[in-house]
């Protein structure tokens, strides 16, 4: 292995021998680097007639969820005092869920049923949008960690919250009265206790997993899907509850909260808690901010996290049910655009740092990267290339996770 | 970062959970009850949104301390010697039947299990049901519909049938 392409870089090994090519397009490996092609300096375009296809980049890494220098994955750390109190709060979490639930389950497990389907499909719908969400693919590397977040939000959020809103709530009706009570007590202990319980799991698992977590895209993506792990489970609560509510027990209230869950899925939990998890990674996590920067940075989001989760709960002026539903949602996706376009700002500025590094280190050539940056660079250069979309997702995919890869040995959070 | 020196950070997030479930749970305990002693004549109003008619309302409990329970369609009222009186009101029925099967079922959620007499008890404003006893607990209770409505009544402790008629014959729907 030669050339200015393939240098072994220290803290990322040797590349190893190019695959086969991976798609139609590419040149045959007359390869001499990673990226199987005649080697050129940076900045230059392909030559006439030869795509930007490449090659696929490997770089020897350890087993995944494996940091270098860790004994153990990041799902298990009995070295750890904080991750065994991830275990017991997931754990007593869900006792606690179940001995509340039980009672009512034993008679409106029809309506859990039917609620059931809705639940799943809320859970693949989002789980789907979220991950749309991560531009660069930055979820590829922290898939467990996000799975302990879900965890957390499923089993250990939702059975502490039900308990501490009880009491929550029963303090504000005997201060407040009845009247206040009823408009208020949700919005409060949501405000307080859920976005509290979800937060300290994006806390744990972003401490858990550091280094790993540096990024507002990482943050957007543990809180994102902690906060479906409490959604999800809450679906199940509110699908039980229903047939509580409802005249005859019926399936038709399941069947109506299911559909309302779902649709109203879209502006709840996991967004709620994306955003915090915004504000508590950045502030564990990102390298070489001031002290006032991440608390400044903890504060705006977190609090922007609670303060949406009141406001959602709040009642409204006029409150004509759905209509005031479908704005509240309308206002809530138009505030999380802006808050998300900040993080792929962040995210662009990163990859494109990642890319002059790897450039600077005569790595990798720019020019297949740099059409990575926006969707709309890659359409383009989809179209350019002429290659069937299948192919270039494949090839995207796998120039992402690259990037990510080398990036993580790079920063020392690597995989 | 090496791992197993995290005791301040597992310290942290313990006391938070802690702090989450204390908090609360000692501030319900401190917190006194907002009781409120209901006037003589009054009439207490529930409300079950939905369909028209959605709001009942019930007297016969004066001198009782009705207690705060931020929900619309339900009253709780503590009485003498002990008793306490449940009352709740769903809107939407369509098969009373089925209904009054259900709203017995939810009682044993709500309070305790029942189970029904085979008798049936009404007033004059149009309210009918059957009466149904406590079967974990002491206790009478009536499932009542009228229109849309359904409601139900429980009286727990050492009460019987009379005890309960007062708010059963002043039940009615709100105009």
């Amino acid at each position: 292995m030669s050339g200015p392409w393939s240098q072994p870089t220290p803290g990322i090994g040797p590349p190893v021998q190019p695959t086969p090519a991976t798609g139609p397009w590419i040149q045959p490996a007359a390869a001499t680097g990673p990226w199987g092609q005649t080697p050129q300096g940076p900045g230059q375009s392909p030559p006439p007639g030869m795509t930007t296809g490449l090659q696929t980049p490997q770089y020897q890494h350890a087993a995944p969820g494996i940091p270098p220098g860790r004994q153990h994955p990041i799902w298990f750390q009995p070295r750890s005092a904080l991750w065994w109190v991830y275990c017991l709060v997931c754990l007593g979490g869900l006792i606690a869920l179940v001995i509340q639930l039980l009672p009512v389950a034993v008679i409106t497990w029809s309506g859990i049923l039917v609620g059931l389907p809705f639940t799943i499909v809320t859970l693949l719908v989002i789980a789907t949008l979220i991950l749309w969400l991560d531009l660069f693919r930055a979820h590829v590397r922290i898939a467990r960690v996000l799975a302990m977040g879900f965890v957390w939000g499923a089993a250990g959020g939702t059975g502490i919250a039900m308990f501490a809103n009880d009491n929550i709530t029963r303090v504000i009706q005997n201060l407040a009265g009845d009247r206040f009570a009823v408009d208020w007590q949700a919005p409060i202990s949501a405000a307080i206790v859920e976005e509290g319980i979800k937060g300290l799991g994006v806390f744990t698992v972003a401490w858990l997993a550091r280094p790993l977590l540096t990024r507002p895209m990482h943050g957007l993506l543990l809180g994102g899907f902690t906060g479906l792990g409490f959604q999800v489970v809450e679906d199940v609560t509110y699908s039980a509850n229903a047939g509580l509510l409802s005249a005859q027990g019926d399936i038709a209230s399941a069947l109506l909260v299911g559909v309302l869950r779902l649709f109203t899925g879209f502006v709840s939990h996991w967004m709620l808690t994306g955003i915090a998890g915004i504000g508590i990674v950045t502030a564990l996590g990102a390298p070489g901010w001031s002290r006032a920067r991440r608390l400044g940075t903890f504060a705006v989001f977190y609090l922007l996290g609670a303060a949406m989760h009141f406001g959602w709960d709040a009642p409204m002026p006029g409150d004509s049910g759905l209509g005031s539903t479908a704005l509240r949602s309308l206002i809530y996706i138009v505030i999380f655009i802006v808050v998300y376009l900040w993080v792929v700002r962040s995210e662009q500025r990163w990859f494109r740092g990642a890319v002059d590094w790897v450039v600077a280190q005569r790595i990798a050539p720019p020019y297949e990267l740099n059409t990575l940056i926006s969707r709309r660079e890659r359409r383009r250069a989809r179209r350019a290339q002429r290659v069937p979309h299948r192919i270039a997702r494949l090839r995207r995919h796998e120039l992402l996770d690259w990037v990510q890869t080398v990036d993580a040995h790079r920063t020392g959070g690597s995989v | 970062m090496s791992r197993g020196h995290d005791w301040r950070q597992a310290g942290l997030v313990l006391a938070i959970v802690g702090a989450l479930i204390a908090v609360p749970t000692a501030l319900a305990a401190v917190v006194p009850a907002r009781d409120r002693t209901v006037a003589k004549g009054e009439e207490i109003s529930l409300n079950a949104p939905g369909e028209s008619p959605d709001t009942i309302e019930f007297s016969g409990v004066d001198g009782w301390s009705r207690r705060a329970t931020g929900d619309d369609t339900t009253a709780v009222l503590d009485g003498p010697r002990g008793l306490v009186l449940l009352v709740n009101v769903v809107n939407g029925v369509t098969d009373f039947d089925g209904a009054a099967q259900w709203r017995q079922q939810v009682l044993g959620v709500q309070a305790f299990e029942v189970v029904a007499d085979n008798e049936r008890i009404g007033n004059t404003h149009g309210f009918s049901g059957p009466t149904c006893h406590g079967k974990t607990h002491r206790g009478v209770c009536a499932i009542l519909g009228n229109r849309n409505l359904a409601v139900s009544v429980l009286l727990s402790g050492n009460a019987s049938m009379p005890d309960l008629l007062p708010v059963i014959y002043s039940l009615q729907v709100k105009p």
